[in-house]
């Protein structure tokens, strides 16, 4: 079963049909990074993949779950299984860093509290965090809050990562952090999707993306 | 060209008070719509620590930071009230019970209670929901499969009724100590006469008031903070927007209950 099956899709965003008859699959343990301009919808192509648009023709399904005729309950416990890290509004302003890494993985139950809060102390203590675990969001530095986010999507074995340009700014705390915390779930079978409007991927941000395991490029026109 | 019509200005009045009223109705269904939904995402049986955290955050937030400014004024009302009726009744002192039963703990302990928690708790609410939105954070939330309804709001409903039966015994406590201290002073009634007075059914009346309050004034706060638009200028005007609605709110739910109380002991 593939982690994400989208099959002629059209889907609108803000009245704009930006997908017309759009086709992706992701495999688990695959990593597939979709690349083009602003505005050609990489943002709906998440937003789909997550349940969050309907789509208007076609066939998708995520986790196996055929995401034209899933119920909103059946759709949130399907983002419960996925991690996903947005471009923009990456944390919760009135939770700390701590508290943001476990956010998704303790409200859907995916962990016991104290196994939760053990992966919490890992993680942040791996990536350099461990002092920031109590400051609130708007303290950090961009990079630090798509760290922090970056570790929310990955914590609680998702079967599913979706990633909007993880690597933008983590220049600032060194790329091979995003490697960190992605690598380990491709080799558990998780499939990842990650969007960038960077051009010349391969090349970009020092050759990281291409060091991805598994890494597939889809060069996406928008439709 | 052809001549302008003709407009009576009682017309224009009649339109726009149509407007008005449809709109009113509009944003009332649209109100009773978000409290159902609440309501949905309240009798989710799968439990949360979020949630427990959020409810007794709220609590704290609403209830214990709020005492000592609830326990002051109603010490001063308290008093103030007692000795304003003694002042111009006639063998007032009898009446001291009968006025702490009727007039502090089943009108002025939940309404003014109720008018702090709309200017402390309410505004706050849908100012920090209103820039959560601004922000993008519901969004976030839903793309993590977290439903904003039930870690939001449904935190704050719970937390704010909680809240506001706590502080109106508190407040009805405080203001009959202020109105017993007082009327001791002043013409010594016994305290077993003012005990004798109340009755259990006027402090069911204040609280069950009380909760209801809690429930509007939570309603009305996280709807206009969940509806703000993705525009800072936004959040201001449903602060507001959200204090002024609950005040109305309030206000009926007490007339209209008081009025339905009152017909009741009289049949």
């Amino acid at each position: 079963m593939s982690a994400i099956a989208l099959h002629k899709v059209d889907a609108s965003l803000g009245g704009a049909q930006l997908l017309q008859g759009a086709s992706l699959t992701v495999e688990p343990g695959e990593t597939v990074i979709l690349s083009w301009r602003r505005g050609a919808g990489l943002h709906l192509v998440m937003r789909v993949v997550l349940g969050l648009t309907r789509i208007e023709a076609g066939t998708a399904s995520t986790l196996g779950l055929d995401l034209a005729t899933a119920t909103g309950a059946q759709l949130r416990a399907l983002r419960g299984q996925c991690g996903f890290v947005p471009y923009m509004g990456m944390t919760v302003s009135n939770l700390d860093v701590f508290d943001n890494v476990a956010l998704a993985a303790r409200f859907h139950g995916a962990l016991a509290e104290e196994e939760l809060q053990e992966a919490v102390r890992a993680a942040l203590e791996r990536h350099g965090l461990a002092d920031l675990a109590h400051e609130r969001p708007d303290r950090l530095t961009g990079a630090q809050r798509r760290l922090v986010a970056i570790l929310r999507a990955t914590l609680g074995q998702p079967r599913l990562v979706c990633l909007e340009d993880p690597f933008m700014e983590m220049a600032e705390l060194g790329t091979y952090h995003v490697h960190g915390a992605i690598a380990p779930l491709c080799a558990a079978g998780a499939g990842v999707l990650l969007t960038t409007h960077t051009p010349r991927v391969e090349t970009a941000f020092e050759g990281a993306l291409m060091l991805l395991p598994g890494v597939r490029i889809v060069s996406w026109e928008g439709t | 060209m052809r001549p302008e019509a003709y407009n009576p200005p009682m017309q224009g009045l009649a339109r726009r008070t149509g407007r008005h009223a449809l709109s009113q109705a509009r944003y009332g269904s649209e109100l009773y719509r978000h409290f159902v939904q609440l309501v949905v995402a309240l009798s989710d049986r799968r439990r949360s620590p979020l949630l427990r955290g959020a409810i007794l955050r709220q609590v704290y937030f609403t209830a214990v930071q709020a005492l000592p400014v609830v326990g002051a004024l109603a010490l001063v009302i308290g008093g103030v009230t007692i000795v304003q009726t003694l002042s111009f009744v006639a063998g007032g002192g009898r009446f001291v019970g009968t006025l702490m039963d009727r007039v502090i703990v089943q009108q002025l302990a939940p309404i003014i209670t109720a008018f702090l928690v709309i200017g402390r708790s309410g505004s706050a609410i849908t100012v920090e929901l209103g820039n959560m939105c601004v922000r993008g954070e519901l969004e976030l939330l839903e793309a993590l499969g977290i439903d904003p309804l039930r870690y939001l709001a449904v935190p704050r409903l719970i937390g704010v009724t909680l809240a506001m039966v706590c502080l109106c015994v508190w407040f009805a406590f405080l203001a009959m100590a202020g109105g017993v201290v007082v009327s001791s002073l002043a013409v010594r009634v016994p305290l077993a006469a003012i005990g004798d007075s109340m009755t259990l059914t006027g402090l069911g009346f204040g609280l069950f008031k009380s909760g209801f309050f809690g429930l509007a004034i939570s309603t009305i706060s996280t709807y206009q903070g969940m509806a703000v638009p993705r525009s800072v200028n936004a959040v201001p005007v449903a602060a507001q927007q959200a204090v002024v609605h609950s005040v109305v709110a309030v206000v009926l739910i007490d007339a209209v209950s008081t009025l339905l109380y009152l017909s009741r002991l009289a049949a």
